[in-house]
């Protein structure tokens, strides 16, 4: 794996990112590092509140990008015939892929507002999704500090019609089944058992984030000249925390971030509503309940301690997940005693992975682990090697169903163009800094 | 002289873009983004519209200019195939560009770009030849 890592630019731009003023520690990178811009995606970093600086670069286009994942009372065989039905469901009730729009969802612009403020409560309020599942939910699904008027009205057009939609590229919906339990007790806690069917969704702020990460772009051009701050690259813009930009960012970037978990909140309401239609058996029954979302890119002020002392800063998670430890004041009670569930997605061939934060990742790495499996081939390369394969019927041999709007995704998405997230998993594992508890195998892929 | 060539990078696609002026470099970016994101021989050119970018400093105009195309889409489900530079400075960008409403059944959408990044942008002129890299997040 590390002969890989240094093909490419990536670790050029750990150390870049090493050189912002203010960074606390060092310039993090977690085993599934890979070529960014700016940051590396991988890359983790902490900056003081008062010396340090906030870099969109350092959050990623698509703010919030994250993961949540499903449980339910169903196990794998009683699903057999029906898994072409459900998948065929949710195709039906999620719109995935390239100009996906919902036609059933007319959002006004102070809906919109509302979704920048609140998140995935706005979701719940609204009937899609139930108050419990809130607490499962990174910072409860909403981060504080959003303020709509800083987001531009480009960004809001381009959310407004892409609120309760997949998206493309590596986003998906899937349906899994729990292969291996390491860790019976957690595994326990998390009503998880052998054969547990499971389902995971993969999905971010889409356009609206995008917008929010280029307007600011511009700004923190402007404001790295301003503040004297030397780039090595255009994409490691930035502004000191405490400046008018660096402020301004935050609070964009927060409503765009309660923009994904809305976005993942809803979602969960139309695969509950697809499993219900297809099995005609009560939702209760089903026990489709949240086990947990989290962010896979994200900056937020969180608190640690240092050398003894407790100290709040700005960490900034570029494709890496929190991985808060057992007895974390910000968990919910239920999983007090076993810490925060961290969710791994792999390529959709082979497998996924639920971790549990640690002790150790608080000490070392800002209580930070890996997101997932990482590319190792370009689109471009993966579209040559898959060239003349059926790779959707080579899925389903595999016993794996696979939908997808667009034929290109899912040959871009090929196993083989992804590192084998078990030796990732395995990296974190070892080290420390996230405990495998259950691995999840897929039986069918909605790809966007 | 090329207008364009793609450039490997891991995660998404890269373009490296030439000019002879800087109007012909951003005439010849918008044509990468055209063929990179679409079919533009299977595009009619029976709409235009009007883009106005106002930024500080040609690679700033450049990342919005092409951002342009990506907003239209996703808004006004438009997809381009010809543009036409009207004038541009240095803060300033006007142009019209020619193409029509995105129909799944006739378009083919190539690669979904997401963004255009700053990533390794730098416009710089050599012996009368613009260039710069562009990467698009994918």
């Amino acid at each position: 794996m590390l002969r890989d890592i240094q093909k490419d630019l990536s670790l050029t731009q750990v150390a870049n990112v090493a050189c912002l003023p203010g960074i606390v520690g060092p310039s993090l990178a977690m085993p599934d590092i890979h070529w960014g811009y700016g940051f590396p995606i991988g890359g983790v970093a902490a900056f003081d509140l008062d010396r340090g600086v906030v870099s969109p670069g350092g959050v990623g286009y698509d703010i919030n990008c994250g993961v949540r994942l499903m449980r339910s009372n169903l196990k794998r065989n009683s699903l057999k015939d029906k898994l072409k039905n459900l998948i065929d469901a949710i195709y039906r009730n999620i719109p995935a892929g390239v100009g996906s729009r919902r036609k059933d969802l007319k959002l006004s612009p102070t809906d919109e507002s509302k979704v920048m403020k609140n998140g995935a409560a706005w979701a719940i309020e609204q009937g899609f999704g139930i108050s419990q599942d809130l607490g499962h939910i990174e910072e409860r699904g909403c981060i504080s500090g959003a303020n709509p008027e800083l987001v531009s009205n480009k960004a809001k057009d381009r959310g407004r019609s892409q609120l309760g939609t997949v998206g493309s590229g590596n986003h998906f919906i899937e349906i899994a089944y729990v292969a291996e339990i390491y860790q019976e007790e957690a595994a326990k806690v998390l009503r998880l058992e052998k054969d547990s069917v499971t389902i995971m969704i993969h999905s971010g702020s889409r356009g609206f984030g995008h917008q929010v990460c280029d307007d600011f772009l511009s700004v923190m051009l402007e404001a790295s000249k301003k503040y004297g701050i030397e780039l090595p690259d255009k994409q490691l813009a930035c502004a000191p925390i405490t400046s008018k930009e660096g402020k301004n960012y935050l609070s964009a970037m927060a409503c765009a971030a309660n923009f994904a978990f809305a976005n993942r909140q809803l979602m969960t309401h139309w695969v509950r509503e697809s499993f219900h239609q297809v099995l005609d058996v009560p939702l209760k029954e089903l026990g489709l309940d949240l086990i947990y979302d989290v962010c896979h890119n994200i900056a937020k002020v969180e608190e640690f301690n240092l050398q003894g002392k407790k100290r709040k800063l700005c960490i900034h998670r570029k494709g890496a997940t929190r991985a808060f430890p057992p007895d974390h004041p910000t968990l919910p009670l239920d999983y007090k005693s076993i810490g925060q569930p961290v969710l791994i997605p792999g390529d959709m061939g082979r497998y996924s992975f639920v971790l549990l934060g640690t002790k150790r990742a608080m000490e070392d790495t800002f209580g930070s682990t890996c997101h997932g499996a990482g590319r190792v081939m370009s689109r471009h390369q993966a579209i040559k090697v898959a060239k003349g394969r059926a790779i959707i019927r080579e899925m389903a041999d595999k016993g794996i169903l696979v939908r997808s709007a667009g034929k290109r995704t899912v040959v871009e998405e090929i196993s083989e163009a992804y590192k084998d997230v078990a030796k990732v998993v395995n990296v974190v594992h070892m080290a420390g800094i996230g405990k495998r508890v259950v691995k999840l195998i897929p039986l069918a892929v909605l790809k966007g | 002289m090329k207008q364009f060539e793609y450039i490997e990078h891991t995660a998404d696609l890269g373009i490296k873009v030439y000019g002879s002026t800087i109007k012909e470099l951003f005439e010849n970016a918008a044509v990468a983004f055209f063929e990179i994101f679409s079919e533009p021989g299977m595009i009619k050119p029976v709409l235009k519209r009007r883009i106005v970018v106002e930024k500080k400093g040609y690679e700033q105009l450049l990342v919005q200019w092409l951002g342009e195309f990506l907003y239209l889409f996703e808004v006004e489900n438009l997809l381009f195939k010809e543009c036409s530079i009207e004038s541009l400075d240095e803060n300033h960008l006007e142009a019209i560009v020619f193409g029509e409403e995105f129909d799944p059944g006739r378009h083919e959408i190539k690669n979904i770009i997401k963004a255009v990044t700053y990533h390794q942008l730098c416009i710089r002129e050599k012996d009368g030849l613009y260039q710069t890299v562009i990467i698009f997040d994918i």
